[in-house]
C-alpha cells in the first residue's frame, strides 16, 4: 500500500521578510483527508499537483517534468498586493508503503539540480540532515526509469511491493508502467473527470485500460502471463543448446569432409524415425558406413597388389596421369573458390561502409527529430514547417528541389533508414556466411590437393626407383585409407553420443511444449470471473448510492471480462448520461476498484486522490454519500478529496464529520504563506 | 500486354513518393548545428566569420576532414584543406536569423542572441543529441582563428589573382 504522511513545499522569493521562504506543510492521516477552501484560485490544485510531481506521475497532468505545474512554483507568487518572483522551488513527500517511511524531494525550478532527479531519504522528513538518513539520487523519464536500478519509478515499484507485470505493446513487451496504474486512482481536476481513466498517459500498450483493472485486482490473467515469461526463457534455454549440439556435430562432420542430413537446426520431438533420418554423407554422397566398407575394400586390395614397382610400373604411370588430371582440376576449383571469397570479403566491405553512412544517419535524424521538438518549445517557426518569415507551410528541406516533389518527414524518414539498414545488415550477413561456408569447401580441396600431391610424388619416385625395391606409393596410400578410417569411425561415435543429449533435449522441449500446451488462452479463470462480478456488483451498488439516473435499468449495466469496463447493453455508458451522472459513473467505478480489491486481495496501492469531485450540478447529498462510501472502508485505505467549500450546504456536512473520522486541511485564502508564520502553529499540532 | 486495355479503362497513375532528405539537409539539424558551431567554437562577442562557419560545418560532416581542420589550425605551415562552400548553410543561416536565434553584426560575423544561447543550452542539457558534433567542437574549441582564415584568403588572392 502507499500511504502520503506529509507534504512540504518550498517555495524561495526575494521577500526579504522570513527571508522569503512560502511554504506548505501539512499531515495526512488514513481515512479521509480534505484540502478544502472557501473560494477557488486558493492553491488546492498546486498542493495537489505536487503530489504528483514528487511521485513522477506528473504525466497524468498532461506533460512532463516543471512544465505542467502552477505559476507559483516557476515564476511569481502573490502575496497581499506584492508580486514575488519565484527563485527557487521544490517540494518533500514523506511517504510509507505500511512499513518503512521515505521521504522524497523533487525541484520545480532550480539552477543546480536537474527537475528529472528525485532525491530520496530513508526515513521521515524531520530526520533529513541526520547521519543515519542516507539520500539517494534517481532520475526519471529516461529511458529505463521503470527498469533501471538508478530509475526512480523502479524504486517505487519495490518498494510498494508491486510486481508489474510485462505487457505487450506494438512492439516488444513492456512493463506496464506506474503512471499508466496511478492515473486510475488520482483524479486529476481537468480532464481526469472526462472519462473513466481519461487521464491516462499514452505509452502504446495495448488493451491498456483492461490490464490496469486486471492489475489493481490481481486477476489470473496476469500470472498466467508471468508463467508464459517463464517458458519463454525455458524455450530459449533450449533452443541455444540444441544449436550448439547442431553447430557441434556440424564442424566435426566438416573437418572429415561430410555433411549431415536430417538434422533439424531447432528444438523438436524426436522419435525414433527422425533418429533414423539424422544420416552422415561424404562429399561423394556416400553414407559413412559405405564409405567405411569402401575404404576397407580397397586397404585390402591393395594388400593384395605385388608389393615391387617393378611389377606394377604399367599401372603406376595410369594412376600418376589420373593423379595430375585431378590435380589439375581441383588447383581450378581453388581458384574459382578463391575468387568468390574475395568477389564476397568485397561485398562485406562495401556493404559495412553503406551501412556506416545510413547508422550516421539514421543517428542525426533522430538527433534532428530532438532538436526539432526542442526547437518548438523555444518558439522557432521553422521547427513548425513554418516559414519564419512569411508564415507559409514549408518542407523540412535545404535543398533546392522542384516544387511538388514531396519529401519524407524526419519520421518516415527514419524509418527509411531503419529499413535501409536491415536490408544492408541482411546483405553483409549473406555474404558472411557465403564466406564461411566457402573457406570450409576451400580448405578441404586444400586438404585433398596436399594428399593427391604426396601421393603424385611418391608415385613418381616408385618409377623411377631400382626395381626390385618395395613401392613406397602402396604403403603411403595404406597410412592414409586408415586414417581417413579412423576419422570416420570417430565421427560415428561422436554423432552417437551427441544423440543422447539430443534425447535430453528432445524430453525437455516435450516438456515445455506440453506445458505451453497447458497455458490458458483466452479462457477466463473461474476466480477472474467470480472478481469481475463482485466488481460489477460494487460498482451498480455505487451508482445507486450516488443516485445515478440517466439508464432507466440500472441493473442492465454490465461489466464484460474482455475489457473489464463498464457498459450498457453493449455500449459504453457515457453515450447515455448526463453531465454529472458521467462524474457519478467515475466516482463509482474508482471506489469500485479500491473496495474489490480490498475483498478480494488485489493489488490496488488504497490511495485514491480526488481533485473536485463536485464537478458540474453534483449536489451536497451526493457529495454525501461519497464521503459516506470513504467512511465505510474505515482506515484500510487512504482518500484524498481537493474540494472548494462554496456553498454553506457542503460546508456544513463537513464541519460535521469527527477528527478521527477525517483530517480536513483548511487552506484559508491562499495554501503558501510565508514560512515562519506557519511553522508555530504546525508544531501545535 | 494489351496497350489498349491499359490506356482506355484503367489509368495507371504514378505518384511521386517521398524522397529521403540527408541528415545534413533538415533544417533543424543545420539550424542546431550552426548554433552549436557559434557558441563551441567563437569568442561569445565577436562573431563568426560565414568562411568559418563553412569550414567548421564541412569538418563536421566526417572525421578526417574534422582532423585535417584541426591540424591546420594548431600549425603554421600546413596546406590549407580543401574548403566546401556549401548553399545549404547559407540557407539554414537565414532561417536561424528569420527565427532570431542568430544575429547578423555590422561587420558580416554572426553572434548568437538570447534565444539562440538558450537553444544552445538546452541542448547541451540533453546528453544523448549530437554527441559527436560536441565532443568533436570541444576538441576544435576556439582554435581557429580569425587570423587563421585572413591568411588562408590572402592565400588564394596570391595564388589565383589574374592582375
Amino acid at each position: 500500500m502507499l500511504m502520503i504522511n506529509r507534504l512540504v513545499i518550498e517555495i524561495k522569493t526575494a521577500n526579504p521578510s522570513h527571508e522569503g521562504i512560502y511554504g506548505f506543510d501539512e499531515r495526512f492521516n488514513s481515512g479521509l483527508n480534505f484540502i478544502a477552501s472557501l473560494s477557488n484560485t486558493s492553491g488546492k490544485s498546486s498542493v495537489i499537483e505536487a503530489i504528483y510531481y514528487c511521485l513522477g506521475f506528473e504525466e497524468i497532468i498532461g506533460g512532463k517534468n516543471e512544465k505542467v505545474l502552477t505559476s507559483v512554483y516557476k515564476s511569481t507568487i502573490k502575496d497581499k498586493d506584492t508580486d514575488w518572483n519565484v527563485l527557487e522551488s521544490g517540494a518533500y513527500l514523506e511517504i510509507s508503503n505500511g512499513n518503512e517511511i521515505v521521504t522524497l524531494y523533487r525541484t520545480a525550478k532550480s539552477d543546480a539540480r536537474d527537475s528529472r532527479l528525485v532525491t530520496v531519504y530513508y526515513g521521515d522528513y524531520d530526520s533529513i540532515g541526520n547521519q543515519s538518513t542516507l539520500p539517494d539520487d534517481m532520475f526519471l523519464h529516461d529511458g529505463g526509469a521503470a527498469t533501471n536500478a538508478s530509475g526512480f519509478h523502479a524504486f517505487l515499484e519495490s518498494f510498494l511491493h508491486l510486481q508489474l507485470p510485462l505487457v505487450p505493446t506494438n512492439g516488444n513487451d513492456q512493463k506496464l508502467y506506474l503512471q499508466v496504474i496511478f492515473s486510475c486512482l488520482f483524479i486529476e481536476q481537468k480532464h481526469g473527470w472526462a472519462d473513466i481513466f481519461s487521464g491516462m498517459p499514452y505509452f502504446g500498450i495495448k488493451d491498456v485500460k483492461k490490464r490496469v483493472v486486471e492489475f489493481l485486482l490481481g486477476l489470473d490473467t496476469l500470472k498466467n502471463q508471468k508463467e508464459r515469461d517463464r517458458l519463454k526463457t525455458i524455450k530459449e534455454t533450449i533452443s541455444n543448446e540444441w544449436k550448439t549440439i547442431f553447430d557441434d556435430i556440424n564442424r566435426n562432420a566438416y573437418r572429415e569432409s561430410c555433411y549431415v542430413n536430417g538434422l533439424s537446426m531447432w528444438p523438436k520431438i524426436m522419435s525414433d524415425k527422425n533418429y533414423d533420418a539424422i544420416t552422415v554423407t561424404t562429399v561423394a554422397g556416400k553414407s559413412l558406413k559405405e564409405a567405411m566398407s569402401d575404404l576397407e575394400t580397397e586397404h585390402n586390395s591393395i594388400k593384395q597388389l605385388k608389393p615391387r614397382n617393378v611389377d606394377n610400373f604399367e599401372s603406376l604411370n595410369v594412376e600418376l596421369q589420373t593423379i595430375s588430371e585431378t590435380i589439375i582440376s581441383f588447383e581450378q576449383e581453388l581458384y574459382d573458390c578463391d575468387n568468390q571469397i574475395a568477389l564476397s570479403r568485397s561485398a562485406i566491405v562495401q556493404a559495412e561502409r553503406s551501412l556506416e553512412v545510413v547508422v550516421r544517419d539514421l543517428r542525426n535524424n533522430k538527433d534532428a527529430a530532438k532538436l526539432q521538438n526542442m526547437g518548438s518549445t523555444i518558439g522557432c517557426k521553422s521547427s513548425e514547417n513554418v516559414c519564419p518569415t512569411c508564415n507559409q507551410q514549408i518542407e523540412d528541406s535545404l535543398l533546392h528541389i522542384g516544387k511538388d516533389i514531396p519529401i519524407m518527414s524526419i519520421e518516415e524518414n527514419i524509418r527509411h533508414l531503419e529499413g535501409q539498414r536491415s536490408v544492408l545488415e541482411f546483405t553483409r550477413d549473406s555474404h558472411k556466411t557465403n564466406v564461411a561456408q566457402l573457406s570450409l569447401v576451400k580448405n578441404d580441396l586444400q586438404s585433398r590437393l596436399i594428399t593427391l600431391r604426396r601421393l603424385a610424388q611418391t608415385i613418381r619416385s616408385d618409377i623411377y626407383s631400382t626395381e626390385t625395391e618395395w613401392s613406397e606409393s602402396i604403403v603411403q596410400k595404406l597410412v592414409e585409407i586408415e586414417t581417413k578410417f579412423r576419422g570416420y569411425e570417430q565421427l560415428q561415435s561422436f554423432v552417437t553420443l551427441q544423440f543422447k543429449d539430443i534425447g535430453e533435449l528432445s524430453d525437455r522441449w516435450k516438456k515445455y511444449k506440453d506445458e505451453y500446451a497447458k497455458l490458458p488462452k483466452n479462457v477466463d479463470s473461474e476466480s477472474d470471473i467470480k472478481v469481475i462480478s463482485s466488481l460489477k456488483n460494487n460498482f451498480i451498488a455505487n451508482l445507486h448510492k450516488y443516485k445515478y439516473k440517466s439508464a432507466p435499468n440500472i441493473d442492465a449495466v454490465d461489466i464484460p471480462i474482455e475489457t473489464c469496463l463498464p457498459s450498457i447493453d453493449g455500449f459504453d455508458m457515457k453515450f447515455d448520461s448526463s453531465a454529472s451522472d458521467n462524474i457519478r459513473i467515475i466516482w463509482s467505478f474508482t471506489m469500485a476498484l479500491l473496495q474489490t480489491s480490498l475483498e478480494n486481495a488485489g493489488n490496488h496501492p488504497r490511495l485514491i486522490i480526488f481533485d473536485e469531485p463536485a464537478q458540474h450540478s453534483i449536489v451536497t447529498s451526493d457529495m454525501e454519500s461519497l464521503i459516506q462510501s470513504v467512511l465505510n472502508l474505515k482506515k484500510s485505505a487512504q482518500v484524498i478529496v481537493g474540494i472548494t467549500l462554496n456553498n454553506e450546504e457542503l460546508k456544513k456536512s463537513i464541519e460535521k464529520l469527527s477528527k478521527e473520522d477525517a483530517t480536513i486541511i483548511n487552506l484559508d485564502e491562499h495554501a503558501f504563506k510565508l514560512f515562519n508564520i506557519l511553522s508555530p502553529t504546525d508544531s501545535d499540532e | 500486354m494489351d496497350k489498349q486495355y491499359l490506356s482506355e479503362e484503367h489509368d495507371i497513375i504514378f505518384d511521386a513518393k517521398p524522397d529521403a532528405v540527408p541528415y545534413n539537409y533538415r533544417i533543424s539539424y543545420k539550424v542546431s548545428q550552426i548554433c552549436l558551431i557559434l557558441a563551441k567554437a567563437c569568442w561569445g562577442k565577436s562573431g563568426c566569420l560565414p568562411i568559418k562557419l563553412h569550414m567548421v560545418s564541412f569538418a563536421l560532416c566526417s572525421e578526417s576532414a574534422m582532423d585535417k581542420l584541426l591540424v591546420f589550425s594548431q600549425s603554421e605551415f600546413t596546406a590549407p584543406p580543401i574548403i566546401r562552400f556549401d548553399p545549404a548553410i547559407n540557407r539554414a543561416v537565414s532561417f536561424a536569423i528569420a527565427d532570431n536565434l542568430v544575429f547578423q553584426g555590422q561587420n558580416g560575423k554572426y553572434t548568437l542572441t538570447d534565444k539562440g544561447w538558450s537553444f544552445v543550452s538546452e541542448i547541451d542539457k540533453d546528453s544523448t543529441v549530437l554527441i559527436t558534433e560536441k565532443s568533436e567542437l570541444s576538441l576544435l574549441a576556439k582554435k581557429l582563428t580569425d587570423a587563421k582564415i585572413k591568411q588562408l584568403s590572402d592565400v588564394w588572392r596570391n595564388t589565383y589573382a589574374d592582375d
